[in-house]
């Protein structure tokens, strides 16, 4: 097991060095000048080209990238002219709020998920499924600020139950934080729900068919002891699955649902500082953003080799 | 019912139509989008999609003349939602094209060549696939600019991955099959190969898998252009027309949820049309 780990721990140098090289690539090579963005359009020439050399930008790329790269080893991202902050602890301060609503629309999703799962399973092809599987399709078919808009004029507008912009902290009012996350985690939720109930349902309607089943069917116990002992259990792993290839996804919603809820969360960072052309700032959250996606999928992995003993670590 | 007749129900889909009359439905809505968008403006009496018309503001849908509302400014729905479609579908549709040609071919090489070629185009596509698919896009339009061209491309960072994916899984099955074996031993080269018995065999899982990846080009490209970095104006796309019915949305909705429609309706019959096609053919 722990060699397992170890190996695909090694196995993610190359990808997590690609990330930062591609991202680094990404904004610095494109056109659009780093210096002239921080100094304004009135700049003069001189003061351009003083900037520009302050900053190393005549350096060749290949140099600055690995000067970047040494730095950002030791946590250091650098420090963003254009907000006067320095970008690791700007990005740090704003993760809780992407995490929190990630966290709660996981496990909105999750918890809707299982249930209409289980009922489903119970009684395949009746009007549950057919309406559960509609609703599944809608929820898949309706980009995330769509939905957040559709919330917005029924929970804000109509009902007023939850504001629809702002954030409270979590700990300087638990209740009122709930409420400022609600619509966005609703947002994120009901997604991850359709697709958690379409992978759910096609893996226990699969697993019912198993041997295992009829035999456990045939020792007498009931369908409902059936389903949520046998089936339930064989199919978390395909669940464990889906929740770590749909965590990029889960990301690009996360920055769509801060920013039409007003969120102060990392995507929100990452939108606003594309807006001010702050490419220090951006390329400090798309590291930290496809690192922190590279590694939910290892801890996916090892989950799933955690869960599944009949997966051979000789084989993977 | 037992566990046996739970397996031969697993088939069928979740809604009542017979399979071929579902088809047909989705596929009707999905030419009357698309002819909608491109050919509308020619054959219907639309109005012009940026002609104001204070008197008519905030017309409700239904309103004679304007059949599906206008929005603050007067500006009919109906013309505003087909010009739009035409850049949702533009770049949605380029955008997985690039994929499916781009993507396709570095798939077939890698799938096929296997060995240091397949571990380098596998290494790169795992780079690709580690940033999330708006993040990516949203960084590239922004240094790029904002164009029709600029915001494809920028989509087909995730369109090519996602492809080329696709295409080394199929060509590796392939691969090993005798027929290949054959043209191996009667000394066919790689482009042969690669172009007479793995494309032809991998092409028809190839086109089927377009219609979900539109689906999400789509969704893709409405986010860009919500967050204010899609196709530049005069030209706004659905996302676009939704982002400025946002400031309405508690007044009149219907300027954010007509644009919604069509979005959704579109992504929806691209989906199902996707999905029947793989149960059927994939």
């Amino acid at each position: 097991m722990i060699a397992f780990v170890l190996r695909r721990i090694v196995q993610l140098v190359p990808v997590l060095l690609g990330v930062t090289l591609l991202a680094f690539l990404l904004v610095n090579l494109l056109p659009g000048n780093m210096a002239l963005a921080i100094l304004g359009p009135d700049a003069s020439a001189e003061a351009i080209a003083h900037l520009q050399e302050q900053l190393g930008l005549n350096q060749p790329i290949l140099l600055r990238y690995l000067r970047w790269l040494v730095h950002a080893l030791t946590g250091d991202f650098g420090w963003s002219e254009i907000q006067s902050q320095p970008v690791l602890p700007t990005i740090l301060q704003r993760f809780p709020v992407t995490v929190e609503i990630i966290v709660l629309g996981q496990l909105i999703g999750v918890a809707l998920a299982i249930p209409c799962a289980v009922a489903v399973a119970l009684r395949p092809q009746q009007w549950l499924d057919r309406l559960l599987g509609m609703v599944a399709y809608g929820a898949i078919a309706t980009p995330r600020f769509l939905l957040g808009l559709l919330l917005i004029l029924g929970f804000s507008v109509y009902w007023q139950l939850f504001p629809s912009t702002g954030f409270v902290p979590l700990f300087t009012d638990a209740v009122e934080n709930l409420r400022s996350v609600a619509l966005p985690a609703i947002t994120i939720g009901v997604l991850e729900f359709a697709v958690y109930f379409r992978v759910l349902r096609g893996e226990m309607l699969r697993n019912l068919a198993e041997d295992f089943v009829l035999a456990a069917r045939a020792k007498g116990i009931s369908p409902l002891r059936a389903v949520l002992r046998h089936v339930l259990r064989n199919s978390a792993v395909a669940l464990i699955t889906v929740i770590g290839i749909g965590f990029g996804p889960l990301v690009s919603g996360a920055v769509i649902v801060e920013s039409l809820f007003s969120l102060p969360g990392a995507g929100d960072l990452l939108v606003n500082s594309i807006y001010q052309r702050d490419a220090v700032m951006v390329q400090g959250v798309v590291v930290i953003v496809a690192m922190t996606v590279v590694l939910v999928n290892l801890v996916v992995d090892i989950a799933h080799v955690l869960l599944d003993p009949r997966i051979h670590l000789h084989d993977g | 019912m037992t566990a046996r007749q739970a397996l031969a129900t697993l088939p069928r889909f979740a809604f009542r139509f017979r399979d071929g009359t579902e088809t047909w439905i989705w596929g009707t809505v999905l030419v009357l989008i698309v002819a909608g968008c491109y050919l509308g403006p020619f054959v219907l009496p639309l109005a012009n999609p940026e002609a104001t018309d204070f008197a008519n503001a905030l017309a409700p849908v239904g309103t004679p003349g304007h059949w599906l509302g206008t929005d603050a400014l007067g500006r009919d729905l109906l013309a505003r939602c087909l010009y739009g479609g035409r850049i949702s579908l533009t770049v949605s549709l380029g955008a997985v094209a690039l994929g499916l040609v781009v993507g396709g071919t570095l798939g077939i090489v890698a799938g096929y060549r296997g060995g240091t070629v397949d571990a380098v185009i596998s290494r790169c596509l795992d780079v690709l696939f580690a940033f999330p698919g708006l993040v990516l896009a949203l960084t590239v339009a922004s240094y790029l600019g904002p164009s029709l061209r600029n915001v494809t491309l920028a989509i087909a960072f995730y369109t090519v991955p996602a492809y080329a994916r696709m295409a080394r899984a199929g060509a590796l099955r392939v691969r090993e099959q005798n027929f290949v074996r054959a043209a191996q031993m009667f000394g066919g080269d790689g482009w042969y190969i690669g172009t007479r018995h793995i494309l032809p065999n991998v092409l028809f899982l190839i086109l089927t898998y377009a219609f979900v990846l539109i689906g999400i080009a789509m969704v893709i490209e409405a986010g860009l252009s919500f967050l204010g970095l899609g196709v530049p104006p005069p030209q706004p796309s659905w996302g676009q027309l939704i982002a400025m019915g946002k400031q309405d949305i508690s007044d009149a909705p219907h300027i954010a949820l007509v644009p919604g429609a069509f979005l959704f309706v579109t992504i929806a019959a691209f989906n199902r049309l996707g999905d029947i096609l793989q149960a059927r053919y994939g």
